[in-house]
C-alpha cells in the first residue's frame, strides 16, 4: 500500500460526484414530462428539439414558458442555496449555519412585507416591487451583520451572532407589519415567505442566473476552507488568511443567497442539509464536499418542486414541505447509516 | 554554521500587556534550539512571530536574511512549518487527507503525483504510515502528534516551529517525538524552534536552549551554559539541584516564596 488508498477513495467520490452530474439531466426530463396538464412524451420531444414545428401551441407554451423555465430555477436555486449553504458552514465552522444565518432571509422577507403591505418600495417598479425590495433589504441584513463582525475581528462566532441578531430585529419588524396588515396582504405574506417557484418565467430566470455565477468563485476557497478545519493557527500557518476567507466567502454566498431569495422567497432547509448529506457521501475535503453539495442542491430542489407540482394536482404544496419531506428522511439515513461523525 | 533566523529587536503586545520586549535572538541552520521560560514568558508569541502569525509592532524577524513579513502568506507557507499546540477539537478527516493540507501552499485546486509522494514521504520520516488511511480523531495523542508533524513536513520547511511538542504525550511518546525531531533536523538540515516547558528534554535534545522571562531573553547558549541552578532559580522561582550524570539533570527542590 501507499498512495494508492487516497487515490481509490478519490476515485470513489469522482465516481459520485460523475453519477449526480449524470442524474440532473435524467431529474430535468422528468421534471419538463410531468405535470398538471398531460403532453404526450413524443410531443414533449418534438416540442423541445424542433420548437419551430407547428404543433399544440399551448403544449409548446407549457413546456418553454412554464416547466423549463421552473425547472432551471429549481437547479439553480438548488444549487447556490446548497453551495452558500456549504461554504458558509466551513468558513464559520459551525454546522447549524444555513445560508440564511447572517440574516439574508429575514432581511428579504422584511423588503417583501414592506412592500406587500405598505407597497413602499426604495427601488424597482411595477410587478418587481416586491423582488427589489427583498434584494434590498436582504443586502441590508447581511451587510449590517458582516459590518458588525469586522469590527469584532471577522470571527466565526462574531459572524453568526451578529446575523441573529439581523434575524431578530427583522423578524420583530415583520411582526409588526403582520399586525397591521390587512388579510389579503398577510395571506400575500405568508405565501412569500414560504418560498415557492411557482412564479418561474424567463425574465425571473435571467434574473436569478447572476446567483450561480457567483457561487463559481467560492470554490477557489476550498482548500482555505479544508485548511480552516485544523484550526487557525494552522490555517494561516498553511498560507490561508482566515479572516479574508470569511469575508469573501460571506459576502458572496450572502449575495448569491440575497438574489435567490427575492426571487424565490425564503426556500429553507436545502441550504442546510444539502452540505451535511454532501458531507456523509463523498467526506469532508471540500474539493468533493461542495462539489457535491451544489449538484445535491440541484437535484433536491428540483425534485422536490416537481413532487409538489404533482402530488396532489392541481393543487400545488410548498416546495419548503417537500424539500423537508423529501430530504429529512435520506438525511436521517445517513446520519445513522454513517461510521462516524462529521461534526461533534 | 549560517544563522537562519534572525529575531531584531522584536516587541509585541496584547491589549497593552506587553508579550515580548525587545527580543533580539539568532537561530542557527540545522540545529534544534529550544525556548524555555514559565507560562507567559512569551514562548508562544515568540514562535507565532516567527511565522509571521503575529506581527510585531516594532523590529523584524528575518529568514535568510530576507524580512519575513514582506513574503506572501503562501511563501512563508513553503518554508515555515509550524506546529501550535492548540488543534481544532474535531477534524474530519483522515490521517493521510490531514498530511495533504501541508500541499495547501503549492496547490490551487488538484494534487499531482508529486504531492501525493511528498506527503506519503513525511508520513514515512515520522514513522505513520500504517495510520494513513485512519482518522484522524481515533488516534492517540502520540499518534496525532507525529502526523501533525508530518502535516508540517508535507509543506518541505527550511524552518520547524513546534509548540511544546510534547505536552500531554507519555514518557515513550515524549521521548519518541523528541528523537524524531532531533533526527529530522540533523538528517534533512531543518531548522528546528520548539517551546518547551520540560526542562530535562529540553536539555537532552536540544542543541540551544534560549531562556525567557516576562517576554524578555534571559539567557541564551548551549543546555549546560542555560539551564543552571541560579537562572532557574531566577527565572522560575524555584529551587534546584542540577546534576551533571553525563546528561544534565535537574531535580525541582522547592518553590521560593
Amino acid at each position: 500500500m501507499s498512495e494508492s488508498g487516497y487515490i481509490q477513495q478519490t476515485s470513489r467520490k469522482v465516481i459520485i460526484l460523475t453519477l449526480l452530474a449524470i442524474a440532473i439531466p435524467i431529474f430535468f426530463s422528468i421534471a419538463v414530462s410531468v405535470g398538471v396538464v398531460h403532453i404526450d412524451p413524443i410531443e414533449i420531444l418534438t416540442i423541445i428539439f424542433a420548437p419551430n414545428a407547428n404543433l399544440n401551441p399551448i403544449a409548446w407554451a407549457i413546456i418553454w414558458n412554464i416547466r423549463i423555465p421552473r425547472a432551471l430555477m429549481a437547479l439553480i436555486a438548488g444549487a447556490t442555496l446548497a453551495t452558500s449553504g456549504i461554504t458558509l458552514q466551513g468558513v464559520l465552522r459551525n454546522p447549524l449555519v444555513s445560508p440564511f444565518t447572517i440574516g439574508v432571509s429575514l432581511g428579504a422577507s422584511f423588503g417583501a412585507a414592506l412592500a406587500i403591505v405598505l407597497g413602499v418600495s426604495l427601488i424597482g417598479f411595477g410587478p418587481y416591487i416586491i423582488m427589489a425590495n427583498a434584494f434590498l433589504f436582504a443586502l441590508i441584513a447581511c451587510l449590517i451583520a458582516l459590518f458588525i463582525a469586522k469590527i469584532k475581528g471577522m470571527t466565526s462566532e462574531s459572524v453568526i451572532l451578529s446575523g441573529i441578531a439581523m434575524t431578530y430585529i427583522f423578524s420583530a419588524l415583520i411582526t409588526l407589519l403582520q399586525y397591521v396588515a390587512q388579510e389579503w396582504q398577510l395571506k400575500m405574506l405568508v405565501h412569500w415567505m414560504m418560498g415557492d417557484l411557482a412564479l418561474a418565467n424567463w425574465s425571473r430566470l435571467y434574473l436569478i442566473t447572476p446567483s450561480i455565477l457567483i457561487c463559481i468563485p467560492l470554490f477557489k476557497y476550498a482548500w482555505d476552507l479544508n485548511s480552516l478545519m485544523m484550526g487557525e493557527e494552522v490555517a494561516r500557518s498553511l498560507g490561508t488568511n482566515p479572516e479574508r476567507t470569511r469575508f469573501v466567502c460571506s459576502i458572496l454566498s450572502a449575495l448569491a443567497v440575497a438574489i435567490v431569495v427575492c426571487i424565490t422567497g425564503p426556500i429553507g432547509f436545502i441550504g442546510l442539509v444539502a452540505p451535511h448529506i454532501a458531507r456523509l457521501i463523498v467526506g469532508a475535503d471540500y474539493r468533493f464536499s461542495m462539489t457535491c453539495s451544489f449538484l445535491l442542491g440541484a437535484i433536491i430542489l428540483l425534485s422536490a418542486d416537481t413532487i409538489a407540482r404533482v402530488i396532489i394536482a392541481p393543487i400545488e404544496l410548498p416546495v419548503g414541505v417537500v424539500t423537508a419531506f423529501l430530504g429529512v428522511p435520506l438525511f436521517v439515513y445517513l446520519l445513522l447509516k454513517a461510521r462516524r461523525e462529521i461534526w461533534r | 554554521m549560517a544563522v537562519k533566523i534572525l529575531v531584531k529587536g522584536v516587541s509585541i503586545s496584547y491589549d497593552g500587556i506587553e508579550a515580548l520586549n525587545n527580543v533580539t535572538i539568532e537561530f542557527m541552520e540545522g540545529k534544534v534550539t529550544s525556548v524555555v521560560g514559565p507560562n507567559g514568558a512569551g514562548k508562544t508569541t515568540l514562535l507565532r512571530c516567527i511565522c509571521n502569525i503575529l506581527k510585531p509592532k516594532i523590529g523584524t524577524v528575518l529568514l535568510d536574511g530576507s524580512e519575513v513579513s514582506k513574503l506572501s502568506l503562501k511563501e512563508i507557507a513553503r518554508k515555515i512549518g509550524y506546529v501550535p499546540q492548540i488543534h481544532s477539537s474535531h477534524v474530519p478527516l483522515t490521517v493521510f487527507e490531514v498530511v495533504l493540507l501541508g500541499r495547501r501552499p503549492y496547490v490551487n485546486w488538484s494534487l499531482s503525483e508529486r504531492d501525493l509522494k511528498i506527503a506519503w514521504s513525511s508520513l514515512e520520516k515520522v514513522g505513520a504510515k500504517h495510520l494513513a488511511n485512519r482518522f484522524f480523531d481515533e488516534l492517540s495523542g502520540g499518534e496525532r502528534q507525529k502526523v501533525l508533524i508530518a502535516r508540517a513536513l508535507a509543506q518541505e520547511p527550511e524552518v520547524l516551529l513546534l509548540d511544546e511538542p510534547t505536552s500531554n504525550l507519555d514518557l515513550k511518546h515524549q521521548l519518541e517525538i523528541l528523537g524524531l525531531i532531533k533526527n529530522l533536523a540533523e538528517k534533512h538540515n531543518l531548522t528546528v524552534v520548539m517551546a518547551m516547558h520540560d526542562l530535562n528534554l529540553a536539555s537532552r535534545f536540544s542543541d540551544y536552549i534560549v531562556m525567557l522571562k516576562n517576554g524578555r531573553i534571559f539567557a541564551t547558549g548551549t543546555p549546560s551554559q542555560v539551564l543552571t541552578a541560579e537562572n532557574i532559580r531566577e527565572v522560575y522561582g524555584v529551587e534546584v539541584k542540577v546534576l551533571d550524570t553525563p546528561h544534565l539533570f535537574i531535580l525541582p527542590l522547592r518553590m521560593l516564596p
